[in-house]
């Protein structure tokens, strides 16, 4: 399953690279036609301007040429001269516009087949990316329903263990440990004990821990704390409180952005619902799980942002008993 | 136009290391198919206009240059 994980997260970091980079150059080609409006403006003036010397240099030596015929003593070669460089210049003018414009017919051509290629056939390859995402995520589902099972053999207590065999790792690692453990206790008890039933959702790295749902309430969002003292302690982010109804519809709304890292075909559906529930009507639940007692107790958030008990104290050791009972009786 | 075409540049060697990377870590028949069909265009449609817009700059520095 770490491969298929491995897989799974490197071709994500592929796709969001390709959207990057597809934005990037969607940017900067329409930066240098800009350039090149302006690049056509001074080569049109600096045309304009040289031919205008050439004019009036022109008239200049004739002028002066008519006054040496009549027999006026003038010296005309330094306006000679200056015609001639007006000439040489502009020459050199001509020449640049004739190679701008060849140039540009070729940039044009190649410009164009790019941002077809970056509108089109990448959004193609970007949807071929989706579908082996979803894939790969099916068949990670698939190994999660196994592990799942195996957790079920090992019971809630078993995850206990895994909080003190957590607390045994290094310090780095304790945090994501005891996050993926309380995450385990967290589903099992609200599915045991409440009879919850989780949604498929594709768990990014910052987001919703767990998503519920139960007849009539399509998403119900769980937030899950390992805690020593058994106390609720919710994280606060930029976007309100862990669980807030802010919080929730700033995830939602991540969710449903496929430039975001926390979307998948899987979330996007999530986002939609908690966007026609309205964040605020959407079930908050945390389930706080105390590894010293070896009890759970489940918090819901109040219409007035706050969270209430809505059931302490459950035994964790009364669940695995159920299940172990349940698993006899297959 | 210089730095416009250094970060087209280094948009481009940016996303090709990202495909090296993908690359270690998928190489099936599905990443074949991937190459072959969206890759490969991307990437020769990318490096022909990396090569158009060399010349656009050299040819725009040129310009901003007249003396008028």
């Amino acid at each position: 399953m770490a491969q298929v994980t491995a897989d799974l997260e490197a071709i994500k970091q592929f796709r969001q690279a390709l959207l990057t980079f597809a934005g990037r150059m969607h940017e900067l080609l329409s930066t240098v036609d800009v350039e090149i409006d302006r690049a056509q403006q001074t080569l049109g003036w600096a045309e304009d301007r040289t031919r205008q010397d050439v004019r009036s240099l022109t008239d200049e030596l004739y002028r002066c040429r008519a006054a040496a015929a009549q027999g006026y003593q003038v010296d005309c070669s330094s306006i000679y001269y200056a015609l001639q460089e007006a000439e040489e210049h502009l020459g050199r003018v001509v020449e640049v516009k004739r190679r701008f414009q060849d140039t540009l017919r070729w940039y044009s051509s190649v410009r164009n087949r790019l941002e077809k290629t970056l509108t089109w056939e990448l959004s193609h390859g970007v949807a071929f990316l989706d579908r082996r995402i979803s894939a790969l995520e099916a068949y990670h589902a698939t190994m999660l329903l196994s592990t799942a099972a195996a957790v079920a053999g090992a019971g809630v207590l078993g995850l206990m263990g895994g909080v003190s065999a957590a607390l045994r790792k290094s310090e780095a690692g304790i945090k994501k440990a005891l996050g993926n453990t309380g995450e385990e206790i967290a589903a099992v008890v609200l599915s045991r004990h409440f009879g919850l039933k989780e949604a498929p959702f594709t768990q990014p790295a910052h987001g919703f821990d767990r998503v519920f749902s139960a007849p009539g309430l399509p998403v119900i969002v769980v937030e899950s704390k390992i805690s020593s003292s058994g106390k609720l302690r919710l994280g606060h982010t930029s976007t309100g409180e862990q669980g807030s109804s802010d919080w929730i519809a700033d995830k939602a709304e991540r969710m449903t952005d496929p430039a975001s890292a926390q979307w998948s075909p899987a979330n996007e559906r999530i986002a939609s619902l908690i966007r026609d529930m309205g964040a605020e009507n959407v079930p908050s639940l945390t389930v706080v799980t105390d590894p010293a007692q070896r009890t759970a107790d489940v918090y819901v958030r109040q219409a007035d942002g706050g969270w209430q008990l809505l059931e302490g104290g459950i035994d964790l050791a009364e669940i695995e008993a159920e299940m172990q009972l349940d698993a006899g009786d297959l | 136009m210089d730095w416009l075409n250094e970060q087209s540049r280094s948009s481009w060697r940016q996303l090709e290391r990202e495909w090296e990377a993908v690359g270690q870590r998928w190489s099936d028949s599905t990443a074949d198919y991937f190459a072959a069909n969206f890759w490969d265009s991307l990437a020769t449609e990318t490096q022909n206009y990396l090569e158009a817009l060399t010349n656009l700059a050299t040819l725009i520095e040129r310009i901003d240059n007249l003396d008028v």
